[in-house]
C-alpha cells in the first residue's frame, strides 16, 4: 500500500483515428519510461507522425487515451501539454532570429528576460552554436537548422521532447554526426525522447526501445536488440536488418524450440511468435551475418547453395545464393579472397540453431 | 490546432464574421430586391414590370447593356492580341511594359472623365486641333454627336488591365505541350492560338469578360459627369430622395443586382472548371517564350506606345487641367499655375473631405484587416464546413456594385434605425466606413488568403508546441510571416477606399460627412474653379493610387494580379 | 533588390499620402468657440456650396455677437428643387410631424407654394423693423407671403449668358431676347438644364411662355429646345457649359452669369436680361412644420433679412471675412444705397409684363412634364426633326407644324387639375409621347 506509484513518462492506450476513409492508427498502446530514448519505427504511412502530433497535442485521436506522468492529457490544447517538439522540416520561423526562435518557448512562459537570455546562451552552447544568436534561419546551413530546433525544445527544459524525423533532411555525413549529438544530448539531459523515424538504422544504434508501428497498429515493443535478434513477427524481422527467410513447416514444438521440416532437411530453432503447432507454415529467419561457410558442428541447421553473386561492401562481403527455389544472403568479415564464392559454385553453409527463429507465416502485415 | 479544443471560438468567430456579412451585405441586398416586390399597399409586380414597360426605364435598361457590352467588346479587342504577345513572346522592354499594365487603373474613371471632357470638349484640344489643321470647319462636338464616345473609351481603358490580368493567367495555365501538339500537326501559330490555346484559355478569358461586363454595367461616376442621366446607375442616383417613398428604385437595384450575380456566378463557374482543363498532368516547368523578330518588336513597341499613349491620356488631361489657368479653344493650355493645387488644401470643402476620407479609409482598412484575416483564416486553415460558402460570400462584393450596397443601407438603416448613430441620413460615417470595407473586402480577404496558404502550418504548429495560446500564435507567428500579404492589402483598401465613388455619392448627403470623390463630384458642378480643383484632386488620388500600386507589387511581386481575378 | 523597392515605394507612399494633410496644417482657422452648448440647425438647400459656406459663416457670427451662443448649419444637398421637395414629402410620409429639417432654403418661390399648399410649411413672425424695411413687392412680384409662410431673401433675373469668342467665330448673330435662342443658326449651340429638375430653369421657361404669351411662347421654347445641345440636369450646366464654349448660349439665373463671368477672366461671357421679357422674382426661405430646431431657425430668417445677412448677398470676396462674392440682388430696400451694392436696383425697374406667380404654381408640374415629354425626352427627335426644317429652308408653315402647342393654355390649366391623379397623368403622358414622336418623324421625313 505503502509501495510508491510511479507512473510511465507516457501511457498511451487504444489509440484510435481516422481520416475520412483512411484508418492511420488502430489501437495503438504502448508505455515510455521516463529518461528513455524511445523510438516509433515503422515504414512512411504508418500513422507514426500522427501518432506524435497527438502527443504533442496537433490532432485529437478518435478514441483512446494518452497520459503524461499518469495524468490524462487528451483534453490540454497543444501550448498546455508541455512536449516540444523538433519538426521534419525544423519550422524555425523565418522571421526571427536564432536567438528569438531558441527564446520563444521561454518568452510564453514568461520567463524573465535576464534568465532567459542566459538559458538560452546556454542551450546555444550545448547544441554548439554559440555566435550564431543574430543570425536568420535562412542564414544556416541544414545541420545548424536542425541544432537550432534542438535547442529550441531543450531549452524549455521539458520532461518529453518529441522529434519528428529529425535527421531526414540531412545528408549521410551530417546525419552521423547528428546522432551522436542527439544521444549525447539525451544522456546529459535525462529528458524522455519520443523520436520517430523510418530509419531503422537509426533506430537501431540509438533507441533504448523501439516500437515497430505499421498500418497503424503496433507491431513489437522492445530493445533493439531483442527486436534483432528475437523478432516477434516476421514483418520486424524483415524491417529491422536484413533478414533470409526460409520457408518450412512445423514438425514438433516444445519448451520454446521447434523443429522445422525444411527443403533441406530438418531445422531446429527458437520458437517465435506466439503458438506454434506442427503442421504450421513458418519461416525460419536467419541473419545474414550468421550464415558460416561448411557443415558446422552437429546439429547445426545446414543448406547447399549456389553462389549467384558475391560483392565487396569494405569491411564485410556479401554472397548471394540460391538453394531449393529461395535466394539467399550471408554476410562475412573480408578475408581478403572471394576465390570460393564463383558464381556457380556450390558451397555447404550452417547456421546455429539458437540464431534461428521460426516465426509463423502470416496474412500479409 | 486542436479542432475539437478550438471548435467553441472557432464557431464564435464564424458566427461573428457571418453576422457582420449578413446585417452589412446581405441585408441590404435582401432588403432592397424586397422592396422592389413590396410598397405600402402590398406586393406588387408594378415596378418590376415598369422596367421594361415603361420607355425611359427600358431605354436606360437598353442603353446601360449598350455601354457593358461596347466596353467588354472593346476590352476583349484591345487584350486579346496584348495577352498573347505577353504569355507567348519575349521582346525587350517587356518588363517594363507589363509594368505599366496596371497604371490605367489608377486614376478612376470618374475623375479622368473630367479631363477628358476637356480634351473632347467642343473648342477642346481636339477640336482645335483639327481646326488648326484645317481638318473641320467648325469646332466638331464629339460629345454631343457621339454621347457613348466619352464614356466607352474611359471604362475600356480603365478596364482593359483586368481583363488582361485574367487571360494572361488564364493562358498561362494552358499546357505548352498541346500547342506543340498543333503546331506539330501543321497548324500556324496564330491558328494554334484560335484553334487551341484560346479554347484552353477560355474560362480565364470569360472570367475576365464577366468582371468588365459587371463593373461597366454598374458604372455610376463615368456617366454621371458625362451628364448621361438615361442609365441605370445613374437613375438609381437620381432615386435617392425617394429612397423611402417610391419603389422603383429598388426595382432597378434589384436588376443590376441579378445582372451583375449572374455575370458573376457565370464567371465563377468557368473558373472552377478551369482546373480541369488545359494540362496534361504535371505543368511544364517553364514556357519557353518565342523571341520576336527584330521587326516584330519594333511593331510591338509602336503599337504599345501608341496603346498606353491613348490610355494615359486621360491622365495627362487631368494633370493639365489642374495646372492650367485656361484652356479654351486652344491645344495646350494657356499659362500654368499652382493654384488650384493651394485651393485642393484650402477651401473648407475639400479639407472637410480629405479629412473624412483619410478616417473613413482608416476605419475601412482596419475592419478589412480584422474581418479579411479572420475569413482568410477559417477559409485556409480551419475549414469547417460551409467556409466555400464564406469565402464565396467574400468574393461576393466583386460582383454586388457599391451603388446596391448603398442604396440598400440607405433603405434598411434609414428605415430600421431613424435619428439613431446607424441611420446614414443623420450620420453616414459609419455606414461609409463599413460599406468602403465591405467593398473592398476581396483585396483583403484575397491577399490573407495567398499569404495563409505560403505560411506552412507547421509554424503554428511549433509555436502552439512551444506553448503559445492560439492568439499568441497568430500576433507572434502567423500576422508577422503574413505581414506583407497583410500590408499590402490594406494598402489596397486603402487607396482604393479614398476613391470609392459609387457608396461615396449616394449615402453622404451633408457637407460635413462628403467624402474626396462626392467632394470632386461637387467641384465640377462648381461655377467657379471648381473643376481645375477637382483635377488638382484628381492628380493627388493619381499619385497616391500609382504608389499603392507600386507599393503592393513591391510586396507581393506578380501575385498583385491575384486581386483583380475572379478565380 | 526587392527590399529597397518595397522602402521607396513605401517611402513614395506616405509622402503622397500625407502631403495634403501637411499642406493644411497652419491653415484651418477654426471659428473662436462659445461656451456653452453648441446648438444645430439643418437646412434644406439647392443653393451652392459658396452660398451655404457664407451664411455658415455670417449667421454664426451674428448669433454669437448678438445672443453669445454657438449655432451650426448642417446642410442638406439632395441636389434641385425638385428632389428637395420629393425629399421632402418622403420625410413627412415616414414621420408625419417629425420631418427633421428646419428650414428650406432657396429655388426661388414655387416651391414654397407648392410646399405651403402641402402644409409642410410654418409660419414666421418676424420683428417689424425687420419687415418694415422689405418692399411687399417687387416690380409687381409679392417679395413675400403675407401669411409670413415664406420670404424672399434675394432677389433674382433671368437672362441670357454667351460665349462671345465662340459667337464670333461662329458668325453667330449676337442674342439680345430669348427669341433669338430659338434662331436656325443656334441649332446644336444653346444651354439649358431640365426644368424638371431644376427650379431656375423651368421659371426660364415659365418666362417665356408669360411675357410671349402661350402660343408664341411655346413656339419659341420649341425651337429654342430643338437649338438644345443637350439637356444637363441642374441649373448650373447651362452656365458651365457656355463659359466652358460647349454652348454657345444659354438661359441663366443672373447669380449664376455673374459668377461664372467672374471666374472666368476677360471679357469672354456677356450677360444680357432681354428687355421687357424678363422678371424679377424672390429667391426666398420658410420654416418647416415640425422643425426640430425652430427657434434658431427663426434667428437664421431674422438674420438673412436684416443688413448684415443681406450684405452677404452681394459683399465682394473678402470683404468682412466673406470668401465667395455671390452676385446676388438684396430684397432689403436700403441694402442698394451700401457701398459695393450691385446694380441696377430692381425696384427701380418696370417690367414688361405682369409674372402671374399663382398661374406658375399651378401648372408647375403639368408644364414639367408636358416640357419633359415633348422636349427634353424626346429631344433627339425634335432636333432631328428641327435639323430638317432648316435644310429645306425653314418654311413658314413647317415650323408652325413642329412647334404647335399640343395643348392650349386652357387646357393645360384643366390638366394642372387632374395632375396628382397619377393614372390620368400615366395616360396623358404616353398618349403625348405617341403623339410628339408621329409629328417629329413625320417632319423629318421618314
Amino acid at each position: 500500500m505503502n509501495e510508491q506509484m510511479t507512473f510511465p513518462a507516457i501511457e498511451v492506450r487504444d489509440l484510435s483515428k481516422r481520416f475520412g476513409s483512411v484508418t492511420a492508427l488502430d489501437g495503438v498502446s504502448f508505455e515510455v519510461q521516463a529518461g528513455e530514448m524511445f523510438f516509433l519505427l515503422g515504414p512512411s504511412g504508418c500513422g507514426k507522425t500522427t501518432l506524435l502530433r497527438i502527443l504533442a497535442g496537433l490532432e485529437s485521436p478518435d478514441a483512446g487515451s494518452v497520459r503524461f506522468d499518469g495524468r490524462e492529457v487528451l483534453g490540454l490544447a497543444p501550448h498546455k501539454r508541455g512536449a516540444p517538439m523538433v519538426f521534419q522540416q525544423y519550422a524555425l520561423w523565418p522571421h526571427m532570429t536564432v536567438a528569438e526562435n531558441v527564446a520563444f518557448g521561454l518568452v510564453e512562459k514568461r520567463v524573465p528576460r535576464s534568465e532567459a537570455a542566459s538559458r538560452v546562451r546556454e542551450a546555444l552552447e550545448t547544441v554548439g552554436l554559440q555566435g550564431m544568436e543574430g543570425r536568420r534561419p535562412a542564414q544556416l546551413s541544414g545541420g545548424q537548422q536542425q541544432r537550432v530546433a534542438l535547442a529550441r525544445a531543450l531549452v524549455l527544459q521539458p520532461r518529453v521532447v518529441l522529434l519528428d524525423e529529425p535527421l531526414s533532411n540531412l545528408d549521410a555525413q551530417l546525419r552521423q554526426e547528428m546522432r551522436e549529438e542527439i544521444e549525447r544530448l539525451h544522456r546529459r539531459t535525462s529528458i524522455t525522447f519520443v523520436y520517430v523515424t523510418h530509419d531503422q538504422v537509426e533506430a537501431l544504434s540509438l533507441a533504448d526501445r523501439v516500437a515497430v508501428l505499421v498500418n497503424g497498429r503496433v507491431s513489437a515493443v522492445g530493445t533493439p536488440a531483442s527486436l534483432y535478434h528475437r523478432p516477434p513477427n516476421l514483418f520486424c524481422a524483415g524491417f529491422l536488418g536484413e533478414a533470409n527467410l526460409a520457408a518450412g513447416t512445423v514438425r514438433d514444438c516444445a519448451g520454446g524450440r521447434a523443429e522445422i521440416q525444411t527443403a533441406w532437411g530438418v531445422w531446429r530453432a527458437a520458437a517465435g511468435g506466439r503458438g506454434l503447432k506442427p503442421g504450421m507454415a513458418v519461416r525460419c529467419v536467419v541473419r545474414p551475418e550468421h550464415f558460416r561457410v561448411g557443415v558446422g558442428p552437429a546439429g547445426s541447421n545446414t543448406l547447399e547453395g549456389v553462389v549467384q553473386f558475391s560483392r565487396m561492401n569494405g569491411a564485410t562481403v556479401t554472397v548471394g545464393f540460391r538453394a531449393g527455389e529461395e535466394d539467399f544472403k550471408a554476410t562475412m568479415l573480408n578475408s581478403g579472397s572471394l576465390e570460393q564464392f564463383k558464381e556457380g559454385q556450390a558451397v555447404m553453409w550452417h547456421v546455429d540453431p539458437d540464431r534461428t527463429v521460426a516465426l509463423p507465416e502470416e496474412a500479409a502485415v | 490546432m486542436s479542432v475539437r479544443r478550438g471548435r467553441g471560438s472557432l464557431r464564435f468567430l464564424v458566427a461573428a464574421v457571418g453576422a457582420f456579412l449578413a446585417v452589412f451585405l446581405a441585408w441590404p441586398v435582401a432588403h432592397a430586391a424586397r422592396r422592389a416586390f413590396v410598397d405600402r399597399s402590398g406586393f406588387t409586380w408594378t415596378y418590376v414590370a415598369s422596367l421594361f414597360g415603361e420607355p425611359s426605364q427600358a431605354q436606360a435598361v437598353w442603353m446601360t447593356f449598350r455601354i457593358a457590352v461596347l466596353v467588354t467588346l472593346a476590352c476583349v479587342g484591345v487584350t486579346l492580341p496584348l495577352a498573347w504577345l505577353f504569355a507567348r513572346r519575349s521582346f525587350s522592354g517587356k518588363t517594363l511594359w507589363s509594368g505599366l499594365m496596371l497604371a490605367p487603373m489608377i486614376l478612376p474613371p470618374f475623375v479622368s472623365a473630367v479631363g477628358l471632357k476637356m480634351v473632347f470638349a467642343r473648342c477642346g484640344a481636339l477640336s482645335t486641333l483639327l481646326m488648326n489643321l484645317g481638318l473641320t470647319q467648325g469646332p466638331v462636338d464629339w460629345l454631343g454627336r457621339f454621347p457613348l464616345l466619352g464614356i466607352v473609351l474611359l471604362e475600356t481603358l480603365h478596364l482593359f488591365p483586368v481583363m488582361y490580368l485574367n487571360l494572361v493567367a488564364a493562358l498561362a495555365n494552358v499546357d505548352p505541350a498541346l500547342e506543340e501538339a498543333a503546331g506539330n500537326l501543321g497548324a500556324a501559330p496564330w491558328r494554334v492560338f484560335r484553334r487551341v490555346t484560346l479554347p484552353l484559355a477560355a474560362p480565364g478569358f470569360f472570367a475576365g469578360m464577366a468582371l468588365v461586363f459587371i463593373w461597366s454595367f454598374t458604372e455610376l461616376g463615368t456617366p454621371l459627369v458625362f451628364g448621361l442621366r438615361r442609365v441605370l446607375p445613374v437613375m438609381i442616383y437620381d432615386r435617392v430622395a425617394e429612397v423611402g417613398t417610391n419603389s422603383e428604385g429598388y426595382a432597378q437595384v434589384l436588376f443590376v443586382l441579378i445582372v451583375a450575380a449572374a455575370g458573376f456566378w457565370a464567371a465563377k463557374r468557368a473558373t472552377a472548371r478551369r482546373r480541369d482543363v488545359g494540362t496534361l498532368g504535371r505543368l511544364a516547368a517553364l514556357r519557353p517564350e518565342q523571341p520576336l523578330s527584330r521587326l516584330g518588336t519594333v511593331v510591338a513597341a509602336v503599337c504599345l506606345t501608341a496603346l498606353f499613349a491613348v490610355a494615359l491620356l486621360p491622365h495627362l488631361s487631368v494633370v493639365l487641367l489642374a495646372v492650367s489657368r485656361r484652356w479654351f479653344l486652344t491645344v495646350w493650355p494657356e499659362g500654368f499655375t499652382l493654384a488650384f493645387f493651394r485651393q485642393a488644401v484650402g477651401s473648407d470643402l475639400t479639407r472637410a473631405a480629405l479629412i473624412n476620407s483619410l478616417g473613413l479609409s482608416l476605419g475601412a482598412t482596419g475592419i478589412d484587416l480584422v474581418l479579411g484575416f479572420a475569413i482568410a483564416w477559417i477559409c485556409v486553415r480551419e475549414r469547417p464546413r460551409g467556409a466555400d460558402w464564406l469565402d464565396a460570400a467574400a468574393m461576393l462584393p466583386l460582383a454586388v456594385p457599391g451603388l446596391v450596397i448603398a442604396f440598400g443601407y440607405l433603405g434598411c438603416f434609414s428605415g430600421a434605425f431613424p435619428g439613431t448613430w446607424l441611420d446614414p441620413r443623420r450620420n453616414p460615417m459609419l455606414l461609409l466606413a463599413i460599406s468602403y470595407a465591405i467593398r473592398r473586402l476581396p483585396y483583403m480577404v484575397r491577399s490573407a488568403h495567398a499569404g495563409l496558404e505560403q505560411v506552412s502550418r507547421t509554424y503554428e504548429e511549433a509555436a502552439a508546441n512551444l506553448g503559445a495560446s492560439p492568439l499568441r500564435v497568430i500576433r507572434r507567428v502567423t500576422l508577422p510571416l503574413l505581414s506583407a500579404n497583410l500590408l499590402a492589402g490594406a494598402i489596397l483598401c486603402f487607396s482604393f477606399s479614398m476613391l470609392e465613388v459609387s457608396d461615396s455619392l449616394i449615402l453622404a448627403q451633408a457637407e460635413e460627412f462628403y467624402p474626396i470623390t462626392k467632394a470632386i463630384y461637387t467641384l465640377m458642378d462648381s461655377l467657379e474653379n471648381g473643376v481645375n480643383v477637382a483635377a488638382a484632386l484628381g492628380v493627388w488620388a493619381m499619385l497616391l493610387l500609382g504608389t499603392a500600386m507600386l507599393w503592393a507589387t513591391a510586396l507581393l511581386g506578380r501575385r498583385i494580379g491575384q486581386m483583380f481575378r475572379i478565380g | 533588390m526587392g527590399f529597397i523597392m518595397r522602402w521607396i515605394a513605401g517611402t513614395m507612399f506616405f509622402l503622397v499620402a500625407l502631403w495634403p494633410y501637411v499642406a493644411m496644417i497652419g491653415g484651418t482657422q477654426r471659428p473662436e468657440r462659445v461656451d456653452g452648448p453648441s446648438e444645430t440647425l439643418i437646412v434644406i438647400s439647392p443653393h451652392r456650396r459658396e452660398v451655404r459656406q457664407e451664411y455658415s459663416r455670417g449667421f454664426s457670427e451674428w448669433m454669437r455677437e448678438r445672443y453669445g451662443r454657438a449655432v451650426e448649419i448642417r446642410w442638406l444637398d439632395v441636389g434641385g428643387t425638385s428632389k428637395i421637395l420629393k425629399d421632402l414629402e418622403s420625410r413627412f410620409a415616414a414621420a408625419p410631424d417629425a420631418p427633421g429639417v428646419d428650414l428650406l432654403f432657396g429655388g426661388g418661390v414655387a416651391p414654397y407654394l407648392t410646399a405651403a399648399a402641402e402644409g409642410w410649411l410654418a409660419p414666421v413672425t418676424l420683428p417689424p423693423d425687420v419687415l418694415a424695411e422689405i418692399p411687399s413687392h417687387c416690380a409687381g412680384a409679392p417679395v413675400y407671403d403675407p401669411h409670413g409662410l415664406w420670404h424672399g431673401v434675394a432677389l433674382s433675373g433671368f437672362g441670357i449668358l454667351y460665349n462671345r469668342p465662340v459667337i464670333e467665330r461662329l458668325g453667330l448673330p449676337v442674342p439680345r431676347d430669348w427669341e433669338d435662342l430659338g434662331r436656325p443658326a443656334f441649332r446644336t449651340w444653346v444651354a439649358s438644364g431640365d426644368p424638371r429638375s431644376s427650379g431656375s430653369v423651368h421659371m426660364c421657361y415659365e418666362i417665356i411662355l408669360q411675357a410671349y404669351g402661350f402660343d408664341a411662347g411655346w413656339n419659341i421654347i420649341t425651337r429654342l429646345c430643338a437649338n438644345v445641345r443637350h439637356f444637363g440636369e441642374a441649373g448650373g450646366t447651362a452656365p458651365r457649359e457656355v463659359a466652358a464654349g460647349e454652348a454657345a448660349a444659354g438661359m441663366v439665373i443672373d447669380q449664376y452669369a455673374r459668377t461664372v463671368v467672374e471666374s472666368v477672366a476677360g471679357d469672354r461671357l456677356v450677360f444680357v436680361l432681354p428687355d421687357r421679357h424678363t422678371v424679377i422674382g424672390p429667391d426666398a426661405i420658410g420654416l418647416i412644420r415640425g422643425a426640430p430646431h425652430a427657434e434658431p431657425a427663426k434667428w437664421f430668417v431674422e438674420y438673412a433679412l436684416r443688413a448684415e445677412g443681406q450684405r452677404i448677398l452681394f459683399q465682394a470676396a473678402g470683404a468682412g471675412g466673406q470668401r465667395a462674392s455671390l452676385h446676388r440682388l438684396p430684397v432689403r430696400r436700403a441694402s442698394y444705397d451700401e457701398p459695393g451694392a450691385p446694380r441696377p436696383n430692381p425696384y427701380e425697374l418696370t417690367q414688361g409684363f405682369r409674372y402671374d406667380d399663382a398661374k406658375g404654381m399651378r401648372r408647375w408640374n403639368v408644364l414639367n412634364d408636358l416640357m419633359g415629354v415633348w422636349l427634353i425626352d424626346a429631344h433627339a427627335d425634335l432636333s432631328a426633326a428641327w435639323a430638317q426644317v432648316i435644310d429645306r429652308g425653314v418654311n413658314t408653315a413647317e415650323v408652325e407644324a413642329l412647334c404647335a402647342p399640343p395643348v392650349s393654355e386652357a387646357e393645360l390649366e384643366a390638366l394642372a387639375e387632374q395632375w396628382r391623379d397619377p393614372r390620368r397623368r400615366f395616360a396623358v403622358m404616353r398618349a403625348w409621347a405617341e403623339e410628339a414622336r408621329k409629328r417629329y418623324r413625320r417632319l423629318r421625313g421618314d
